[in-house]
């Protein structure tokens, strides 16, 4: 039984970790549970989790999206620019402008075989050119009512935004577990070299992440456009880093092959959960940023000690 | 004859950087009459001063097998400390925000060093904590240096008409030339960048050696941000933002490797310069400033590229 518990643990640890702090600050932070707030979270656990569903499958194949931030800032001006087209046109245009840079992303990384940090790095200076050119260094505001109805829709009371974030979420865990292209992306993060003399296309299998990666930042980003209402380039900067953090809560690895969407969605709820509870206890902007770097940093180490822990409880 | 090939493979190494300014040079100069003056030059150059020292330090990082992408956070916080410090005398302004710069280096070098976290991500999460600090620090104020005279002159003073930065810039690239080449915690940097398993069969302590080079990356950054308010006696929390980015892509333009093992303080400061004459040359031709990062970014690439393509030949 407790090896069955350590087990538990071990494999749902961000499930186990947002139960606690959902338990402990209902109890000591009042109004934590009123319905507002919990459809808060979960708004914002939404946005973010869409974005990290992307990153989920980069990371799965050990690779990592460094110019997230700033596709976000691109397909937003992609929106405002094309809102005169009509608003379906507007979308798959920007959908189609977030998986034109991933494709270019992915096509680099593989053929010139390039570290897919630095061409991702390298993409961040080059969009956030394009940013301030397309902007001008101005806030575009969006003047469409009917877009910005789009994130007050809701379904059953639940926002539109939560509703889209599970379909994607159960569509992304399916593929990973019962496609073929989901399990080559798991060999494809286990051993490269391996699943390359086993016969996966890994251009294929890299281009699709990074594809999904893209698509899934274009999702969220039509969604934060209409909630906002205004363009701006510098309007994603943040999120590079808090997706990435969110994964690493999940416990997906970056050496690629360990991971899942279930414990990334728990990852994103833990750390908005975190965020939640300093807004709420009115904690400084300033400590909030600090805290919100550090997370990523100590669930770093608690990984890195755990995985000690058990290499040598093996060996 | 056994000379002359020994120095002809020194300069193989950064062939392609030599050309590339060379163009460019040519270029701008044709582009624009004001460029090959002596103004302009000593403008560039102290202008490149700052970028040059942070490219020393990180050179370091890269050639030992890391990246560091929090010098630009590091560069905002030392720079607000030396603002804030400035009350208490030059030594005090001056000797803190390095040791400060150090610290916040060797912390990363740690993480990375002894903890064997990726990178590019610990550098990622300290960008942020360093931004944070630097934001708390000020309070997200602009803050003003008080007056003092000593401590202004880093970055404003002359000598002989050579600007004092310029001179700063060619003593720690003497310096730096020297660590780098000829002793023996250079060759080790090299050693761990090029094979680490191997380093620490031959009895290199690994850690010490990345938290010594990211330490002195973090060193570099706070030297940088001393030039920076002395130049203007004033800091605010995002002077540093993205200086990362011009500081990599210069580095890499000159020759220093992505994976480690392979570079040169010659080739980082050519490409130092070559960045500092792509910018001066945007303002010179009159190209929007924006233009640049898109640029950059290609000559990333471009740069990084190349270096695959012919290991591939290879």
């Amino acid at each position: 039984m407790p090896k069955l518990l350590g087990k538990f643990l071990r494999d749902y640890n961000s499930l186990v970790l947002c139960l606690a702090m959902l338990i402990i600050s209902s109890i000591v932070i009042p109004n934590f549970i009123s319905s507002m707030n919990m459809i808060n979270i979960l708004v914002e656990t939404s946005i973010i989790g869409i974005m990290a569903i992307g990153m989920t499958f980069l990371l799965l194949i050990g690779l990592f999206d460094m110019s997230i931030g700033n596709q976000v800032s691109l397909v937003s001006l992609v929106v405002a620019l094309t809102i005169n087209f009509g608003i379906f046109p507007s979308i798959i245009l920007s959908i189609i402008a977030g998986m034109l840079i991933g494709a270019i992303n992915g096509f680099i990384t593989t053929k010139l075989k390039i570290n897919a940090f630095i061409v991702t790095f390298a993409m961040l200076g080059i969009l956030k050119g394009l940013n301030l050119i397309i902007s001008d260094g101005k806030s575009i505001f969006i003047g469409n009512d009917a877009f910005g109805k789009i994130f007050t829709l809701n379904l059953l009371g639940i926002p539109i935004v939560v509703v889209i974030f599970i379909i994607m979420a159960l569509v992304a865990e399916l593929i990973l577990r019962y496609t073929k292209t989901g399990f080559e992306i798991y060999v494809v993060g286990g051993n490269i070299e391996t699943a390359k003399l086993s016969g996966v296309n890994t251009f294929y299998v890299t281009m699709f992440c990074f594809a999904v990666s893209s698509f899934c930042v274009a999702i969220a980003t039509i969604l934060l456009t209409s909630r906002v209402n205004t363009a701006t380039a510098v309007l994603g900067e943040k999120y590079t880093l808090l997706v990435i953090t969110a994964c690493v809560i999940g416990g997906v690895k970056f050496n690629g092959g360990y991971g899942n969407i279930f414990n990334t969605f728990f990852g994103v709820l833990a750390m908005q959960l975190v965020n939640n509870i300093m807004y709420m206890t009115n904690t400084s902007g300033y400590v909030q940023s600090l805290i919100n770097g550090m997370i990523l940093l100590i669930v770093l180490s608690v990984d890195k000690f755990a995985t000690i822990r058990r290499s040598s409880v093996l060996t | 004859m056994n000379k002359f090939y020994s120095i002809r493979k020194k300069i193989a190494g950064i062939n392609g950087i030599i050309i590339a300014l060379f163009f460019l040079i040519l270029i701008v100069s044709i582009g624009s009459s004001k460029f090959l003056t002596t103004t302009n030059i000593m403008n560039v150059l102290r202008q490149t001063s700052t970028l040059g020292i942070m490219a020393f330090g990180a050179a370091f990082v890269m050639i030992g097998g890391n990246i560091d992408l929090s010098i630009g956070s590091i560069l905002s916080l030392c720079a607000l400390m030396a603002c804030k410090l400035t009350a208490y005398g030059s030594a005090v302004a001056i000797l803190v925000p390095l040791a400060v710069g150090f610290i916040c280096g060797a912390f990363n070098g740690l993480l990375v060093g002894k903890f064997k976290f990726n990178p590019f991500i610990t550098t990622l999460g300290t960008m942020a904590i360093f931004q944070a600090l630097a934001f708390y620090y000020s309070d997200g104020a602009f803050l003003n240096a008080s007056d003092n005279f000593f401590f202004s002159q880093i970055g404003k003073g002359f000598v002989y008409k050579i600007p004092i930065p310029v001179i700063i810039l060619l003593f720690f690239f003497l310096v730096f030339s020297y660590i780098l080449g000829k002793t023996v915690f250079g060759r080790q940097v090299f050693a761990v960048g090029g094979n680490p398993e191997c380093a620490r069969f031959s009895g290199i302590n690994n850690t010490k050696i990345t938290v010594l080079a990211f330490g002195l990356s973090g060193l570099c950054a706070a030297l940088s941000a001393l030039i920076f308010v002395s130049r203007q006696m004033a800091a605010q929390p995002q002077m540093g933002t993205g200086y990362e980015f011009d500081v990599i892509v210069a580095i890499v333009v000159g020759g220093v490797a992505l994976s480690g093992g392979k570079g040169t303080i010659w080739g980082a400061i050519l490409g130092v310069l070559f960045i500092g004459i792509l910018k001066n040359a945007f303002i010179l031709l009159g190209i929007p400033l924006n233009y640049q990062y898109v640029v950059m970014g290609v000559i990333l690439i471009f740069a990084v590229g190349i270096d695959s393509l012919r290991k591939e030949v290879k």
